[in-house]
């Protein structure tokens, strides 16, 4: 066990320096950074000043380092849109994200798992076919487009939720169902294919031969058995939420998550802010991951590390 | 951990003990072709997929000759024109028209092309990179393998849609940034597939016999391995093309993708953004075609996988 884990840790540090080079190589070396941070109407004497200002004449090993350490102290830089520190705007942001994202997928299981079952039980029947539409037309609507439905019909027409904003349930309901309807689509495709393939196995033939309800094999065997293809794929769908289908919904519904705050950022060309927000997403994605894999160990007695 | 990660894919190696085994070894992926063709038939779920796709293509491909009208020209007097079946629509303008009074089939249909020739330029860079690390990975193994293996695990874990918006903030959006930000995030799925398959492969009698007998590593790779990848890849592009069409609405949406005065389903969808209220036909129907589109594509990659998995196409066939 504390092998695996050391190796994973490893892993998740070998992934940590990753993302700090991809994110110094994006936002230092990509375009020309230097006249995102100038108001448009700098001189060119300006610009080559603070570009010498800024380090970023220097070469590309020493400004790695001082982004590094800096990362490391936590210390983006100054946002120039809000003019304070980037990471402190960037982690109050993280609970609004956190809490769409965890009420879409916890709306997404609640469905998906009875709407797979029962396309399993059933396999080529009626609802089966009704179930297998439903989820593939959760995976091919764009999310944005749905969030604008959404809109249009309720607080547009019936007056019923909100446009956009934050604060009370009634503001979550709308951007959580427009985020769920795509995980719910895997989810309930995950649990039919499990679900099925359980059922096939000897024993829960012998589970029925002992004389066990349809509904406590069901329950008690097959389901079990197929617990763990479901939890990997929600967790899959859970960092795949927090690490950027929340952008576009955030966007939509005006939902002040980290989503939204790096689009803001693009637009307000506020360097140092993107950086602290995509930072700060990447290492959530790194310890989500991390946690799932723990996770299989309760699980699935039969993993042993 | 192979095993794991193309579960559903099965291998059908060439043979080369059997009397057809010339034209066998020639067009291996022919016959599946062949038998895949077969099993379309009965399956109505993917022949609706596959028409519905097909008549999206000749739409984008004929674009310039069954459009009604020049989808960039505008006509202040008929700004907001309803769709013609309702109350106010005028039957020049099938499905209504936008702020500027063009033409919103017109439209429609000119953005196809940019929307599906993205997917599919995205998709023939990604499947190719893609296919050619993780053959190079798996066949050669070792160091190369271990090194090219971690970058894609590392790869894997990064906010994908966030990085791309990222590197689109600072190179500045166009058509061809737009194409290597999905690419950046799309080829990892190839080169992990590619590489667990030609692992297996490479251990297979054929490609020993094949090494033995002294063909080069390049005509092995090219002979042997590549045509046995094409069925399995084949699903895979499938479904990462509705993913790339998704993607590319996404960021145009955004402001990051197609720039006016070109055109895409994602960008009509943005521009109509401000009068859903007055005016719900500009953002409605760039979102059905977007949907109705990846709805088909994914058709047609559930039955391409579940008759590329032994176990469900014997249930098809008997069924």
């Amino acid at each position: 066990m504390s092998a695996y884990l050391a190796r994973r840790l490893f892993y998740s540090i070998a992934v940590v320096v990753g993302v700090s080079v991809a994110v110094f190589l994006i936002t230092h070396q990509l375009g020309d950074p230097v006249r995102m941070l100038l108001p448009l109407e700098a001189s060119e004497e300006q610009y080559q000043a603070a570009r010498q200002q800024l380090g970023f004449n220097d070469p590309i090993l020493v400004q790695f380092a001082r982004f590094s350490v800096d990362a490391v102290r936590g210390d983006f830089g100054d946002s120039l849109w809000m003019d304070a520190p980037a990471l402190p705007l960037v982690l109050e942001r993280l609970p609004a994200t956190f809490l769409l994202a965890g009420t879409s997928i916890i709306i997404a299981l609640v469905l998906a798992v009875p709407l797979g079952i029962i396309a399993a039980l059933k396999p080529r029947s009626l609802l089966d076919h009704v179930a297998s539409l439903t989820a593939l037309l959760g995976l091919s609507i764009a999310d944005f487009w749905l969030g604008l439905m959404l809109i249009f019909i309720f607080p547009v027409s019936l007056g019923l939720f909100y446009t956009s904003g934050y604060g009370t349930w009634e503001h979550l309901v709308l951007p959580a169902v427009t985020l769920a309807a795509r995980p719910l689509g895997r989810i309930s495709q995950i649990v039919r294919s499990s679900v099925l393939d359980e059922l096939d196995k000897n024993y829960v033939t012998a589970a029925r031969a002992r004389g066990l309800s349809e509904q406590a094999t069901l329950l008690g065997h097959a389901l079990r058995n197929a617990a763990i293809p479901i939890v990997t794929l929600t967790g899959f769908e859970l960092t795949r939420l927090l690490a950027g289908f929340t952008v576009v919904v955030e966007a939509v519904f005006g939902w002040p998550g980290v989503g939204l705050l790096a689009v803001d950022a693009i637009e307000r060309q506020d360097l140092p802010l993107l950086q602290a927000d995509v930072f700060v997403v990447a290492m959530i994605v790194v310890v989500i991951n991390l946690l799932i894999d723990l996770l299989y160990g309760a699980l699935d007695p039969r993993i042993r590390y | 951990m192979e095993e794991s990660l193309a579960p559903s894919v099965i291998i059908e190696p060439h043979t080369v003990d059997t009397s057809e085994a010339v034209t066998e070894l020639r067009h291996p992926f022919l016959r599946s072709l062949k038998e895949l063709a077969l099993d379309l038939l009965h399956d109505w779920v993917a022949m609706i997929g596959l028409i519905g796709l097909v008549v999206l293509l000749v739409m984008a491909v004929t674009a310039p000759h069954i459009s009604p009208y020049d989808p960039a020209k505008q006509s202040l007097r008929d700004r907001f024109v309803p769709p013609s079946w309702m109350e106010g629509g005028s039957p020049e303008h099938f499905l209504g028209t936008d702020s500027l009074g063009r033409d919103l089939f017109s439209r429609l249909i000119f953005g196809a092309r940019v929307s599906l020739t993205i997917g599919f330029i995205t998709l023939a860079v990604t499947a190719t990179f893609g296919t050619f690390i993780g053959v190079i990975s798996g066949y050669y193994g070792g160091t190369l393998d271990e090194i090219l293996m971690r970058w894609v695990d590392i790869q894997t874990a990064f906010p994908g849609l966030l990085v791309a918006i990222t590197i689109i903030a600072m190179i500045g959006p166009s058509v061809e940034n737009l194409i290597l930000v999905l690419a950046i995030n799309g080829w990892l799925i190839f080169a992990r597939i590619a590489r667990g398959m030609t692992l297996s492969l490479r251990e297979q009698v054929f490609v020993r016999a094949a090494r033995v007998a002294g063909c080069r590593d390049r005509r092995i790779i090219i002979v042997h391995i590549l045509p046995n990848l094409i069925s399995p890849l084949l699903t895979i592009s499938v479904m990462e093309l509705a993913r790339f069409i998704l993607a590319e609405a996404a960021l145009s949406y955004l402001g990051l993708g197609i720039q006016p005065p070109d055109s895409s389903w994602g960008l009509i969808l943005a521009q109509g953004r401000d009068y859903l209220v007055n005016a719900w036909w500009v953002v409605t129907f760039p979102g059905v075609v977007i949907a109705m589109t990846v709805l088909f594509i994914n058709m047609v990659a559930g039955w391409l996988r579940s008759v590329s998995d032994p176990h469900q196409r014997f249930k098809l066939r008997n069924s």
